[in-house]
């Protein structure tokens, strides 16, 4: 019983990142895809990390992964904050890439 | 006596981290821990700070948990909403420029770390209280600067933080 | 074939995926985009494996995969931003 609710969250999780897949090629400037890829794959990591938690059970493997989806959730951030950082800093601008 | 507690608190946590990571609850492991916790932060205080680590990092542990709790929601109604998104695929963007209504930097840097992890905004900037924020142009939780001053319900949680 | 092998290969069709936007993507932006979203899918698929085999010291390696990557991204962002120049 508990082994199907796993399986159904990981399927949504696998869901969430083919959407996150399709919206890197669907959208032709690159901050919409900034913002649409990566962070549906936040609610995809999240997701298949609670997946794989409730699978897992009660065992020190589980903390850890709990361990390792916390740092994500840290970090996935900042380094979506330094790559939209570095393009904007650069003078990359809105729709730059519509025009050429 | 407070910064005393708050220092044991840290320290447990830390613990925790190190029993976790060796997959054992043996007597030696515990007081290893212990030992390791107490240099790292005395380490950490004395030479990697500038200032008192109490004083940098003074989280209450239940505003963060409710913190937490409310961002889970967050990340997943944006989640869905940026599907739709997806499939219409609307990509018009706007950069706002967005001033909080808290003072500690602390607590700003967590709300920019909370409005990046939300999909569909993505903070760019930061200068002070003045956030640089890179959204859709359907956006209406964080307002422009220009269209007056609104506190959203991030900063309402995170301003118990502030003593 | 059980379910988790074959989230596994699913996930490897996806890294495929976002390696053809990495080699397609018009600015380095979209590449670094690519590297950051491989980071987090391989780190997926070693927590994966390490359930698979039964195998916890796995997850030590995915812990300190995802330190590097991070610092990777962070690096070559500045890096690109500062134009070279990191003092």
């Amino acid at each position: 019983m508990i082994d199907l609710l796993a399986y159904l969250l990981i399927t949504v999780a696998l869901l969430f990142m083919a959407l996150g897949v399709i919206g890197l090629f669907r959208f032709n400037d690159f901050y919409s895809r900034i913002l649409i890829s990566s962070k549906i794959e936040t609610v995809g990591f999240l997701t298949i990390m609670i997946g794989l938690i409730v699978l897992s059970g009660l065992t020190y493997a589980t903390m850890k992964i709990f361990l390792i989806t916390l740092l994500v959730m840290v970090t996935n951030p900042l380094s979506t904050h330094a790559i939209a950082r570095s393009a904007f800093l650069s003078g990359y601008t809105i729709n730059q890439e519509t025009r050429r | 006596m407070k910064k005393m507690v708050h220092t044991l608190v840290l320290i447990f946590i830390f613990t925790a981290i190190w029993l976790i990571l060796n997959e054992s609850l043996a007597f030696s492991e515990i007081l290893t821990g212990l030992f390791f916790s107490a240099v790292a932060l005395l380490f950490t205080n004395h030479y990697l700070l500038e200032n008192d680590y109490l004083s940098t990092y003074r989280i209450k542990l239940e505003v963060l948990f409710h913190y937490a709790m409310y961002l889970f929601v967050q990340i997943y109604r944006s989640g869905f909403l940026a599907i739709f998104k997806i499939i219409k695929g609307e990509d018009t963007v706007k950069i706002i420029e967005y001033e909080t209504c808290i003072s500690d930097d602390l607590s700003i840097c967590l709300l920019a770390n909370a409005i990046t992890l939300t999909p569909g905004t993505v903070t760019i900037g930061k200068n002070g209280r003045l956030l640089q924020i890179l959204a859709f142009q359907d956006e209406d939780t964080f307002t422009d600067i220009t269209e007056g001053k609104t506190c959203s319900p991030y900063e309402m949680i995170l301003r118990s933080l502030d003593r | 074939m059980t379910f988790l092998e074959t989230t596994l290969l699913v996930i490897a069709i996806y890294i495929t995926l976002v390696l053809v936007r990495v080699i397609l993507g018009p600015t380095i932006w979209d590449r670094l985009l690519g590297l950051n979203a491989i980071s987090a899918k391989i780190i997926m698929s070693i927590v994966i494996l390490a359930l698979i085999t039964n195998q916890s010291y796995l997850l030590d390696v995915a812990l300190v995969y995802a330190l590097l990557g991070f610092i990777s991204t962070v690096l070559i962002a500045r890096f690109i931003e500062k134009k070279g120049d990191i003092t």
